[in-house]
C-alpha cells in the first residue's frame, strides 16, 4: 500500500518528471504562465485603460494603439492586458470556493454513505441538473437588486462559486468511496482513529490529485461563466474585463461596424485562457487516474 | 413482454417522483429568494427609477400575499406555480404567463432542431472517435471538442455573424424573420425563416455537438476495454461488427446519464444563442428581463428552464429504461 | 502423428516506456487431439499472454515477435486477419476467467450463443436458437432460462453460459482460462466435472490454464508448468506430479495441501519471481532455486528425457 507521508518536495519532482512528459500540459502550463505573467506585468500597459482620446475612436489596429480603440476612444491593447488581471482573479476566487464547498460536500457524502450521504446525494444530483446559467443570473439580478454593501464583483464570484461545485462534489464523492475501501483505512479505524481524522489524514491525501485536477477545470469554468455574466450584463460595469469589452462593444453595434479588432481580441484571448487552464486539467487528470494511463487495449 | 414491465414502471415511477420533488424545490427557491433578502419585495420587484404606480403596488401585494403568514404565501405560491400563474410582467405589462408562452415555441423550434443534430452527429463521430482512440480522427476530433468547449456561444455567434451576415451578407444578421415581409405563400415563409435560422442553428448545434461527442468518445474508450469486447473479437467477428454489436449499445448507456448533466450547460448556450441573434425566444426574453430588471420574469424564466431540463432528464431515463436490460427493482 | 496443436518458440513481448516485457520468452508445447493439457504457474508468469497470443487476441502493446503457431499445420502467426477471424471459435474457442464481464450485459443469452454460430456457419436465425437453447441445457441451465440477460444468472450459471458458448460452433480445442477461479469450492467441482464430461463426450482437446495443481492433477492428461515467461516442464500429468523433475514444479507440488495424505505443512517457496522487464540473463529460477549452481548462470536448454517429458534445468 502506497504511504501517504512521501515528503512534498520528492513527491512534487517526482511529480513534475512525469508531467513534462505530457506534452498537452506542458502547453496548458505555457499558456497559463504566459496570461498570469501579462496580469502581473499589467500596470506596465502602454495607455491608461480609463484615459480617453475622443479624437480616436473605432480606430482599427495602428502604429499607436496596437489593438485600435473602441467607441469611446480607449486604448484596446492597454484593456486587454488589464483585462487579464479580472479574468484570473474572478476564475481563481470563485473555485476556491466552488472547491471548499465541493470537497467538503464530497467527502462527507462519501464516507457518511447512510442517511447524511443519501441526503447529500439528492443535494449533488439537485444542483448538477439545475441549468448553471439561468440560476447565475437569478442569483446575480436578486442580490445586485437587495443593495447588499458588497461589490458586484464580488456578488459575480460568490454567485459562480456557489453554483459551480456540484462537479467536483460528484468527483471527490466517488473517490473516496474507492480509497474508502482500501485497507489502510480499516486499518486506522481499527487502532481508534476518529473519523475527521481519517478523513484528513488518510482520505484527503489520496483524493488531491484529482481535487487539483479537477479544480483546474473549474477555473476554466469560472472565467468562461464570468465573462458570460458580464456580457449579460451583470457584471460590474466599472471593471475592465474582457466580457465587459465584449459587452461594451456589441451594446455598441460593433458587430454592425464591423469593428473586428475590438470583438476578436477578447474571445481570443478568453479561448486560449480557458483552453490552457483544461489541458492542464485533463492531464493532471490522466496522471493521476492509473486508470486511463493504462487503458491501451 | 409483461415480465419486463413492472420494474420499468417501478424505475420510472420513482424517477418522475425525484422530478417533481425537484421541480418543487425550484419553487421554493424562488419563493425563498425574495421573502429573504432585504427590503419590500413588492418594492424589489419594480427596479428603482421607475415611475412606480401605486395601484400596481397594491397588485404586486395582493399577488404575493405578503401580509399573510409565510406557510400561506408558500403555499399559495406553489399553487400558482402548477396554475402556471406567475405574476406580472411590469416592462410588457401582461401576465408572465402568457408573456413566456409567446415566446417559448421559438426556442423550442431552435433548441429541437439544434439538438437533434447535435446528438446524431456528436454521437456517430465520438463513436469513431473512441474506436479509433489515439490515432489521427480521434486525435482531431478530440482537439475540436476541447476548442468548442472553450468557447463562449455567444462569442461564436458573434464571429459568425460578423463573417457571415456583415461581410458576406449571406444570412441575415438576426430575429426570426424579415420584419416588413408579407408571406406570399407557405414556402416563402419557411424559406424566410430557415435562412433566419441556419446560423443560430450552426452556432448552437456547434457547441453542442463537441459537448456530445466528448460525452460518447470516453464513454466508448471505457466500454472498449471490458472483458465481452474481447470476447466479441475471440469468437471471429469483424471490427465493424464489434463496434456496432457490442461496444456502441454499451457504450450507449453511460451516455444517455451523461447527457443529463449536460443538459443544464446547452440551456446555457442557448440563451447566449437567441441573445446574440436577437432570436425572439425565451432566451433573448431573459436578457430584456435583465436589462430592465423584471424580477417577476426572471423567476419565472429561471423555473421554465429548470422545468425544461428536469423535463428532458426524465425523457432519457425513459430512453434508458429502453436500452438497458439490467434496469429492475433495487 | 499430427499434433492438433504445436507451439514453437514462441515469443510474445509487451511494450512499456520504450522497453519490452518479456511475458513468454521461447515457449513451445504440443496438444493432442482430444487431449487435455494443464498450463499452470504463478501469478504472471505468462500463461494467459500464451493464451491469448493462440488466439492474437493481444492487447495493443503486445505482439508476437517470434515463433510459430500451428494449428492442423497452418501457421496462426502468418495468418492474414481475415482467415484467422474463420479460425476464431470455428476450430478454437476460449473461455475466459471471472465470467463477470466477459458476457455482454445488453445481449441476451441465447444471442450470445448463436452468434458465432450465425457468423461462422450457414444455419438460419431459427435452427441457431435452437441449437443454442440445447447447448445452454447440455451445461446443466434451464432451457427456458436461454431468453434471460447475464446479470440475471449467477457468477457459476454465467461460467457455465461461457462454456456453452464457446462450443456453439463445435470447435476442436477449446482453452479455458482460469475457468474456476472465481468460483466457490461446490461450484468450482460442478463446472470442473462438467467441462470432463463435455470433453469426454465430444472429443475436444482443451488447454486448462490456471494456478490450482489440484485441477490439474483431475482432469488433464499433460501438464505445462510455466515460470517467470518460460516453460520449465512438459510432460504426463501423473509423473509431473508424483515424480517432477524440474525444481520449482517439485516446489509447487510441496506447496499445495494434501487433504488426504500425510499432515505435511506445506512448504513454499522463499522469494518472489523476478522483473519480466529485465529478466536474469541465465536461468529464470535460479534465484530461488535450492540446488542451483555455477552453470545456472546460463539459460538452460531444454531437453526432452526419457518418458517424454521436456524440462529447462541444467541440473536435471
Amino acid at each position: 500500500m502506497k504511504k501517504t507521508t512521501t515528503p512534498l518536495l520528492r513527491t512534487l519532482s517526482g511529480f513534475w518528471t512525469v508531467y513534462s512528459a505530457n506534452k498537452k500540459g506542458v502547453i496548458g502550463l505555457a499558456l497559463v504562465v504566459f496570461f498570469f505573467a501579462v496580469a502581473a506585468l499589467a500596470n506596465f500597459a502602454p495607455f491608461d485603460p480609463s484615459n480617453v482620446d475622443p479624437s480616436r475612436t473605432w480606430l482599427p489596429p495602428n502604429s499607436v494603439n496596437w489593438f485600435g480603440t473602441d467607441w469611446f476612444g480607449h486604448d484596446l491593447f492597454s484593456q486587454m492586458i488589464l483585462g487579464t488581471r479580472v479574468s484570473l482573479f474572478v476564475g481563481v476566487f470563485a473555485t476556491l470556493i466552488s472547491i471548499v464547498i465541493g470537497t467538503m460536500t464530497g467527502l462527507l457524502a462519501g464516507y457518511y454513505v447512510k442517511r447524511l450521504g443519501e441526503l447529500l446525494e439528492r443535494v449533488i444530483d439537485f444542483f448538477l441538473v439545475i441549468p448553471y446559467l439561468p440560476l447565475m443570473i437569478v442569483l446575480v439580478a436578486v442580490l445586485e437588486a437587495t443593495e447588499i454593501p458588497i461589490p458586484i464583483l464580488w456578488i459575480v464570484i460568490f454567485v459562480i462559486g456557489i453554483t459551480g461545485w456540484s462537479g467536483t462534489a460528484r468527483i471527490i464523492r466517488s473517490q473516496v468511496l474507492t480509497v474508502k475501501e482500501r485497507q489502510f483505512v480499516d486499518r486506522a479505524r481499527t487502532i481508534g482513529a476518529g473519523d475527521v481524522r481519517i478523513m484528513i489524514k488518510h482520505i484527503l491525501p489520496n483524493v488531491f490529485p484529482l481535487v487539483f485536477a479537477n479544480a483546474v477545470l473549474t477555473v476554466a469554468g469560472s472565467v468562461l461563466a464570468e465573462v458570460t455574466l458580464d456580457f449579460l450584463g451583470l457584471g460590474d460595469v466599472t471593471t475592465i474585463s474582457w466580457g465587459m469589452m465584449l459587452h461594451f462593444a456589441l451594446s455598441n453595434s460593433a458587430m454592425y461596424r464591423g469593428a473586428w479588432w475590438w470583438l476578436l481580441p477578447p474571445g481570443v484571448a478568453i479561448v486560449i485562457l480557458v483552453m490552457g487552464f483544461t489541458l492542464i486539467g485533463y492531464s493532471v487528470e490522466e496522471i493521476s487516474n492509473p486508470r486511463l494511463r493504462e487503458k491501451k487495449f | 413482454m409483461k415480465r419486463t414491465l413492472r420494474p420499468r414502471i417501478v424505475y420510472l415511477t420513482k424517477k418522475a417522483a425525484y422530478a417533481l420533488i425537484t421541480i418543487l424545490i425550484v419553487i421554493i427557491f424562488n419563493f425563498l429568494l425574495f421573502r429573504v433578502m432585504p427590503g419590500d419585495p413588492a418594492r424589489l420587484l419594480i427596479p428603482r427609477g421607475h415611475n412606480i404606480d401605486p395601484a400596481l403596488i397594491t397588485r404586486m401585494r395582493t399577488f404575493y400575499g405578503i401580509d399573510k403568514p409565510l406557510p400561506t404565501q408558500l403555499l399559495t405560491y406553489v399553487v400558482q406555480t402548477f396554475q402556471l400563474d406567475f405574476g406580472y410582467s411590469f416592462y410588457y405589462k401582461a401576465p408572465v404567463g402568457q408573456v413566456i408562452g409567446a415566446w417559448l415555441p421559438n426556442t423550442l423550434v431552435l433548441v429541437g432542431i439544434s439538438e437533434t443534430i447535435a446528438i446524431l452527429l456528436g454521437f456517430s463521430t465520438g463513436a469513431i472517435a473512441g474506436w479509433k482512440r489515439g490515432k489521427k480522427f480521434d486525435v482531431i476530433a478530440t482537439s475540436f471538442g476541447l476548442t468548442a468547449w472553450s468557447i463562449p456561444t455567444f462569442w461564436l455567434g458573434v464571429v459568425l455573424i460578423m463573417a457571415f451576415s456583415v461581410q458576406l451578407a449571406i444570412f441575415p444578421v438576426g430575429g426570426v424573420r424579415t420584419i416588413e415581409m408579407n408571406y406570399a405563400n407557405v414556402f416563402q415563409q419557411i424559406q424566410d425563416v430557415g435562412m433566419h435560422l441556419v446560423l443560430p442553428v450552426v452556432t448552437l448545434t456547434l457547441v453542442s455537438f463537441a459537448e456530445y461527442l466528448m460525452i460518447m468518445r470516453n464513454s466508448l474508450v471505457d466500454v472498449m476495454t471490458e472483458d465481452f469486447v474481447l470476447t466479441a473479437r475471440a469468437k471471429g467477428l469483424s471490427e465493424q461488427q464489434v463496434l456496432r454489436d457490442h461496444v456502441v449499445p454499451n457504450a450507449l448507456l453511460p451516455s444517455v446519464t451523461t447527457i443529463a448533466i449536460a443538459l443544464g450547460f446547452i440551456v446555457g448556450g442557448a440563451l447566449q444563442t437567441e441573445i446574440i441573434f436577437s432570436y425572439p425566444g425565451i432566451g433573448m426574453l431573459t436578457y430584456m428581463a435583465i436589462e430592465f430588471r423584471d424580477y417577476a420574469l426572471l423567476q419565472a424564466l429561471f423555473f421554465i428552464d429548470a422545468v425544461l431540463v428536469i423535463l428532458a432528464n426524465f425523457a432519457a431515463d425513459i430512453v434508458y429504461t429502453y436500452i438497458d436490460p439490467r434496469v429492475k427493482l433495487q | 502423428m499430427t499434433a492438433l496443436l504445436e507451439v514453437n518458440h514462441l515469443k510474445t513481448y509487451y511494450r512499456a516506456d520504450g522497453d519490452f516485457v518479456k511475458a513468454v520468452d521461447d515457449v513451445g508445447f504440443r496438444v493432442e487431439k482430444g487431449e487435455s493439457v494443464g498450463l499452470v504457474g504463478e501469478s504472471g508468469c505468462g500463461k494467459t499472454t500464451v493464451a491469448l497470443s493462440l488466439m492474437r487476441l493481444l492487447p495493443v502493446n503486445a505482439s508476437i515477435l517470434g515463433g510459430e503457431i500451428l494449428y492442423d499445420g497452418q501457421d496462426i502467426v502468418k495468418l492474414s486477419d481475415r482467415r484467422l477471424r474463420r479460425i476464431r471459435w470455428k476450430s478454437i474457442s476460449i473461455v475466459f476467467q471471472g465470467a463477470m464481464n466477459a458476457l455482454n450485459p445488453v445481449k441476451r443469452i441465447v444471442d450470445q450463443i448463436a452468434e458465432p454460430m450465425l457468423l461462422h456457419d450457414k444455419i438460419s436465425k431459427e435452427d441457431a436458437a435452437r441449437a443454442a437453447q440445447k447447448l445452454v441445457e447440455m451445461v446443466g441451465i434451464d432451457k427456458a432460462r436461454a431468453k434471460d440477460y447475464p446479470h440475471e444468472f449467477s457468477g457459476g450459471m454465467r461460467q457455465r453460459v461461457m462454456i456453452a458458448m464457446a462450443l456453439a460452433c463445435d470447435p476442436r480445442l477449446v482453452i479455458l482460462d482460469e475457468p474456476t477461479t472465481a468460483l466457490d469450492v461446490m461450484t468450482k467441482t460442478q463446472i470442473q466435472q462438467l467441462v470432463k464430461s463435455i470433453q469426454m463426450k465430444m472429443q475436444l482437446s482443451t488447454i486448462l490454464i490456471t494456478h490450482d495443481l489440484s485441477v490439474v492433477a483431475e482432469t488433464c492428461e499433460k501438464v505445462a508448468v510455466m515460470y517467470a515467461g518460460k516453460l520449465v516442464e512438459f510432460g504426463d500429468v501423473v509423473s509431473a506430479f508424483e515424480k517432477p523433475i524440474h525444481p520449482y514444479t517439485a516446489g509447487l507440488v510441496k506447496a499445495f495441501p494434501n487433504i488426504y495424505g500425510s499432515r505435511e505443512l506445506p512448504v513454499s517457496i522463499p522469494g518472489a519471481p523476478p522483473n519480466l522487464l529485465h529478466p536474469p540473463s541465465g536461468c529464470r529460477f535460479a534465484p530461488r532455486c535450492p540446488i542451483a549452481g555455477q552453470e545456472c548462470e546460463q539459460p538452460p536448454i531444454g531437453k526432452t528425457l526419457s518418458g517424454n517429458r521436456y524440462v529447462e534445468c541444467w541440473k536435471r
